[in-house]
């Protein structure tokens, strides 16, 4: 077994965000102790430790080091190393460790083009055989955070990009191209609006939408346009669900309030026109937030 | 349409894990309002995540 000394010095060798950096003594001895962790858990695979300290230098940041290795999760990451050369062995060992969430995810987006089996294999490829001049996609895990919530993020990106091919850092979805198109007053359910009020409605409710929280606006598109439950939204974002379901209604709130405060500012009529015209407002809120904001992006 | 890169799988695991730091989910959350295929992408996960087998949610840090 290497000693802590000479995993700081693999280390220090092989540190691609800080080259030749020494590290304090205290990293070389949480370096050994990663490298229990994954030999504990994984005594059948033939984990070497300065591979494994390597590839953790190779992904480890210049700042807040000592965060990253106290966050490290060794087990995952020489698995997902020893699969990434090739591995048979440790290539077996995840689609066992994770063959309920490869299968769930497979029945999920199976259809008339791909069975699930289909789909396993495709997702097999894509994790376990390189491009050429590249590494295979199983690489690419960071080590931080569980290997089994990577997964599911990389098999659901594989599936739909089945459907679309297309450059992750760019081009929306064709369906999705007129990204920036402004819902109509008839969009947003205002027909109960006086006319000549409508226009000015609309307008107000796409700036005050605008206002928002990004993150509080993209909650409240997905709990009301894509329909996710407060559980679901909770399970996906990594909050609680009364977190989820406080944000959604502060981000109600907040678009009537703004909606309010614009309407006054642009229409000059007194209060108790403006509380009859956000009353009818507030009746088909509902509708007019699904419309508004399937319809709505900004830019960053 | 967006400018920033889409955030990649581990980004999009640690959200789910909860073990993301607060400054990096308020960028993450931004691109997400900001771009129609990772809001797909979330949307799937959360669909995914609502059923009620195990199988379909994710590990959470304890």
């Amino acid at each position: 077994m290497a000693t802590a000394e000479d995993l700081a010095e693999t280390f220090t060798a092989g540190w691609a965000a800080s080259p030749g950096t020494r590290v304090a003594a205290n990293v070389g001895e949480r370096l050994e102790q990663l490298c229990r962790e994954a030999t504990t858990a994984h005594p059948a695979l033939s984990i070497d430790p300065r591979e494994l300290v390597t590839a953790i230098a190779a992904r480890a940041p210049a700042s807040e080091l000592d965060g990253y290795l106290l966050r490290c999760r060794a087990p995952d990451l020489a698995l997902a190393q020893l699969a990434a050369r090739g591995a048979a062995d440790a290539i077996a060992e995840i689609e066992r460790a994770f063959r309920a969430t490869i299968e769930a995810t497979c029945r999920r987006f199976a259809g008339p083009g791909h069975t699930p089996d289909d789909l396993k294999q495709i997702l097999r490829e894509r994790l376990f055989v390189a491009e050429p001049g590249k590494q295979p996609k199983i690489n690419e895990y960071a080590g931080q955070g569980f290997l089994e919530n990577w997964l599911r993020v990389t098999a659901v990106r594989v599936f739909l990009d089945l459907g679309k091919r297309k450059d992750r850092h760019r081009e929306a979805p064709a369906d999705d191209d007129d990204v920036h198109a402004l819902a109509e007053p008839g969009d947003l359910a205002l027909d109960v609006v006086k006319a000549e009020y409508r226009s000015a409605v609309a307008a107000a409710m796409r700036d005050a939408a605008r206002l928002l929280e990004p993150g509080d606006r993209h909650l409240l598109r997905q709990h009301m346009v894509a329909g996710l439950s407060i559980d679901q939204l909770g399970a996906v974002l990594g909050i609680h669900r009364a977190t989820a379901a406080r944000r959604i209604a502060k981000a109600r709130e907040q678009l009537v309030e703004h909606t309010r405060r614009l309407l006054a500012e642009r229409l000059k009529i007194d209060d108790a026109e403006l509380d009859e015209v956000l009353g009818l407002v507030i009746s088909r809120l509902d509708v007019s937030i699904s419309s508004l904001l399937k319809t709505m992006r900004e830019a960053p | 349409m967006t400018a920033d890169p889409c955030p990649d799988e581990n980004a999009l695991g640690m959200l789910a894990e909860g073990a993301i730091a607060d400054a990096d989910r308020t960028a993450v959350e931004r691109h997400l309002d900001s771009c129609p295929y990772c809001t797909r992408l979330v949307c799937e996960l959360g669909r995914l995540a609502g059923t009620s087998r195990r199988s379909g949610r994710f590990r959470r840090c304890t």
